[in-house]
């Protein structure tokens, strides 16, 4: 008897602290311990090196993978095709809540001014405060900002004596604002004005929205660099996350711009101000407390990119090391019923696409250099050997790469997905790519992916080695 | 919320899948045919220089000389055809991926020991000290950066030199005849080049070295 009664008390405490849980908590996310890293680490090269053994076991793998990506395409096909999305409200203009536009700054000098004008330049049907956290920049900034604040009233100032970081800097504004929504700017974006007015109605599409996001896009791309990341971001910030709103499978809420329900983001404690990508963090606690994220199309939001290929890779690095972390943290969430498709259907795909395209590019990159390093040594040797007509070499050097039929079929297939997303993002944003886009269109389908690989292995050794997180 | 029928979904996919790896094995196979078309003509020509050894023993009164130039023709012609198959059979085979390229493959070699033998026997029958057999072994399932430039100097010697007769075999094959020429000869690695059946020549050699053991006969034509 006496067992039973502890059981049911248990019991009771179980299902007690589960609700805790579920509405206010979020998993913490831990450092991945060094021993186990290195152990993980050892156990993929391991792999690695068996898969690149065998052409057998390369392809095998290869086309579980393909199956994978094939998948996920053809439930974003069905999404296109037959289940047509659902519009958002039309609200009067005093049905419109009250709103509050926090920006965050940290050395933007050479942004700030023009982010701030298109911020001040914002439609809204009620007047609107717009608080800029400045996290203790060495610029110009606190000279700009005061002087936008002198000539502006509804701008106010907070100014951090240490760096804190963007997530702390944004929940120091939270807590001086009661308006019932949010908006994050950063400050190098330039929100178009009608952004505002078009994004708040979706907070009203359905019940339990916890943020909209708007579709992301490089702003005036000037050097190769960024032709190339403009591209990137259209096909990644368009199509895809249109298609995944419809299920509710929407992962990000990208740190550009986001609006939140002030209410919801507070109770699930705000941002995480120990992640290199408290953006992601979010969206996937928002998810994990069951709030949905929404996605607004008709916005289409110009933000700066990394003009150099070492700020590039800095910039991913931290978002890729940021991806790793959070899903190790969430991944409770993977394959979870509980979480509807973002467990069965979003995060997995989000984690295997990653998976195929290191894969891909690995093999590529395999291929290449392997054929490459054969080429080379073949040269050296006849050069060494005997002083013979070097157009034979040179012949040989420039004959293209052998690939097997099987590789050839998947890549052209997931080229063909990835062209199909392209253009439809393209649509969605409005714009038109003409023949300049072609250098960069080559550029990433052919060398970029290579990069993202090298990146993405940089930084999961780094996380898994459990490196130091730097902003 | 939209409900999406993931099983269904996968099925499709799956099926897709299936159709993709039946194109793949289609192409695959494709190439293997064309390719074993013209081994499958290679060999023909051997098996026909077969029968004019045999046509020279059963019938008593053979008219050498036009015997020898036939024999000459075929050998010759053989040759040429064969001569690309290596790097041939190498590039497709590193792009195969369902078909089963061991038969063509060793198909080919026997082809070649046929020839090799038929050489040197030609050269007794008819008295030709000129014509020179030359051995080639090379590798084919490992890279072998030696074995290219080997293949590409010999390329050129053949060229200069018709009375040369170049003939391919992989050291790495588990064919027993291929063994047997290689314990004969002490060929323990690749490339090795066996020239006239006496000399053996281990690792890469430059055009000099090998013309030290040749007699080039630049003059004599020998496609009549």
């Amino acid at each position: 008897m006496i067992t039973v009664k502890i059981k049911k008390i248990k019991k009771e405490k179980k299902s007690k602290s589960d609700v805790f849980m579920r509405k206010k908590r979020a998993p913490v996310g831990k450092k991945m311990d060094k021993l186990t890293g290195i152990a993980i680490i050892f156990v993929l090269v391991l792999l690695t090196i068996f898969v690149f053994s065998s052409k057998e076991v390369m392809s095998t793998i290869y086309f579980m993978f393909g199956t994978c990506s094939m998948f996920s395409a053809a439930i974003y096909v069905q999404l296109h095709l037959f289940h047509p999305e659902r519009k958002a409200p039309k609200l009067k203009s005093n049905e419109y809540p009250s709103i509050t536009v926090l920006v965050p700054n940290h050395n933007y000098a050479h942004t700030l001014r023009r982010s701030l004008n298109a911020i001040v330049n914002l439609k809204y049907p009620k007047p609107f405060d717009i608080i800029v956290i400045d996290d203790c920049s060495t610029d110009d900034s606190v000279k700009i900002i005061k002087e936008y604040a002198a000539r502006y009233p509804q701008i106010k100032f907070i100014r951090n004596e240490k760096n804190k970081g963007k997530a702390a800097s944004l929940n120091s504004a939270l807590n001086m604002t009661r308006s019932k929504i949010v908006a994050c700017i950063d400050s190098d974006t330039y929100p178009p004005e009608d952004t505002l007015l078009k994004m708040v109605p979706y907070f009203y599409k359905r019940r339990n929205i916890g943020a909209v996001t708007a579709f992301i896009t490089a702003a005036d791309p000037k050097n190769f660099v960024q032709k190339v990341q403009e591209l990137e971001y259209y096909s990644a910030f368009g199509f895809v996350p249109k298609m995944m709103t419809k299920i509710d499978g929407l992962t990000v809420t990208p740190g550009p711009l986001t609006l939140f329900d002030r209410e919801k983001l507070v109770e699930v404690g705000g941002f995480d101000e120990h992640n290199l990508t408290e953006d992601m963090e979010i969206g996937l606690k928002l998810h994990w407390n069951h709030y949905a994220i929404e996605y607004c199309p008709e916005v289409t939001v110009p933000t700066e990119v990394p003009n150099t290929l070492k700020k590039l890779y800095r910039q991913r690095i931290r978002w890729y090391r940021g991806t790793i972390f959070n899903l190790r943290k969430y991944k409770d969430m993977l394959f979870n019923k509980k979480y509807h498709h973002i467990g069965m259907f979003s995060l997995p795909t989000c984690f295997i696409y990653v998976v195929f395209v290191i894969l891909t590019f690995l093999i590529l990159f395999w291929n290449f250099s392997r054929d490459l390093l054969l080429k080379l040594e073949t040269l050296a040797i006849g050069l060494s050997i005997a002083s013979l007509s070097y157009i034979n070499y040179i012949d040989s050097l420039l004959s293209p790469i052998s690939f097997n039929s099987a590789f050839f079929i998947f890549f052209i297939l997931f080229l063909s997905f990835w062209v199909y997303y392209l253009i439809s993002s393209i649509k969605i944003a409005k714009v038109k790519l003409n023949l300049s886009h072609i250098p960069a269109v080559v550029f990433i389908i052919l060398v970029y992916p290579l990069f993202v690989s090298i990146c993405y292995i940089i930084s999961f050794a780094k996380e898994m080695l459990g490196g130091e997180m730097i902003w | 919320m939209v409900k999406l029928n993931y099983m269904k979904t996968l099925i499709f996919v799956i099926i897709v899948a299936l159709v993709i790896v039946a194109i793949i094995k289609f192409i695959d196979e494709m190439k293997l045919n064309s390719l074993k078309k013209e081994v499958s003509d290679y060999s023909i020509e051997s098996e026909s220089t077969n029968l004019l050894f045999l046509y020279a023993d059963t019938m008593q009164h053979v008219d050498k000389d036009k015997l020898c130039k036939v024999i000459e023709f075929s050998t010759k012609r053989q040759l040429d055809k064969g001569y690309y198959f290596v790097t041939l059979l190498k590039t497709y085979e590193e792009a195969n991926l369902l078909a089963d390229y061991e038969e063509t493959r060793n198909r080919y070699f026997l082809s070649n020991v046929a020839l090799w033998l038929y050489t040197t026997q030609s050269k007794t029958l008819c008295n030709n000290s000129e014509v020179t057999p030359l051995l080639f072994f090379y590798k084919t399932n490992t890279a072998c950066p030696d074995c290219i430039v080997q293949g590409q100097i010999l390329d050129k010697i053949r060229e200069k030199c018709p009375n040369v007769r170049v003939i391919t075999l992989a050291s790495d094959t588990d064919l027993s005849i291929i063994k047997l020429i290689m314990s004969q000869y002490n060929v323990m690695d690749a490339p090795t080049l066996v020239i006239d059946n006496k000399d053996v020549l281990e690792g890469v050699q430059n055009e000099t070295s090998i013309m030290k053991y040749i007699n080039c006969d630049v003059e004599k034509n020998y496609s009549e």
